[in-house]
């Protein structure tokens, strides 16, 4: 829930975000976010694999670099908003 | 002294947040589901033209163990300070205190909650440093008034156009 708040201060001080978490329900709202489907505390991953974390942080900036609309990017089963995309 | 509405909201509702909390386990579902949340702005997307350059933040409650205290976990209502740390500072400098989550995988492969060497790959530039806080605080106030707005001040000192989060 904090996050929202980081996201909140950063955006108005024009700083674009994008966010990597695993709820949906938290990150409602804000203007990028990315859903991946591991549990709490592993946001990027197994540990030790490096072409997930990979994967992960290059869909993130994407997100920063090429979303016209506020996004949800779900990395997992589903997909939501406005930019799209499976795995 | 002007008012503060939003301290005014908390401060209502920290009794029985901190009664929720005393019961045996910890009532966070009520506790952490009732807290006010304060007005937020309205967010369009705001375009980075250039290149990036990404301050990377997370809520994992990371510091640095040669040189920072740890985070309080001991704290019922959880910790609402922060922490700056060089991007680049060793692996085995770094630990976290945040006992909400398993913290087992994040001490085998911090890439899980601090993506540095992802981000890196993804070819951008990043920040100087990386800024964290502890996900568990319920001290809004102090982090709404203070915390939040010096991690801001820190991300601008580093020339950051852009920020990746990873709540935890």
């Amino acid at each position: 829930m904090t996050a929202s708040l980081v996201v909140d201060a950063l955006e108005t001080a024009g700083i674009p975000t994008v966010v990597v978490g695993n709820q949906r329900v938290p990150l409602r709202g804000l203007p990028r976010v990315v859903i991946t489907r591991y549990e709490r505390g592993k946001n990027f991953g197994e540990a030790g694999d490096v072409a997930e974390h990979q994967r992960i942080a290059a869909a993130a900036i994407d997100l920063l670099r090429n979303a016209t609309a506020p996004a949800l990017l779900d990395l997992g089963v589903r997909t939501l908003g406005a930019v799209t995309q499976s795995r | 002294m002007k008012r503060d509405r939003y301290l005014e909201q908390w401060a209502a509702w920290l009794p029985a947040a901190l009664a929720w909390l005393d019961q045996d386990p910890p009532n966070y579902r009520e506790s952490e589901g009732t807290i006010p949340t304060p007005q937020r702005p309205a967010l369009g997307i705001q375009r980075v033209d250039g290149p990036l350059r990404v301050a990377l933040l997370s809520s994992s409650a990371a510091y640095d163990t040669a040189t920072q205290a740890p985070y309080n976990e001991s704290c019922v209502i959880g910790d609402s300070s922060w922490r700056a740390f060089p991007y680049d500072l060793p692996d085995d400098r770094i630990d976290f205190a945040h006992e909400h989550f398993d913290r087992a995988p994040a001490r085998r492969d911090h890439e899980l909650v601090l993506p540095r060497r992802a981000l890196r790959a993804a070819g951008v530039e990043t920040a100087a440093h990386v800024v964290t806080w502890s996900g568990y605080t319920m001290d809004w106030p102090s982090l709404l008034n203070q915390t939040i707005p010096q991690m801001v001040a820190r991300v601008k000192a580093d020339g950051a156009n852009a920020a990746l989060l990873v709540p935890v």
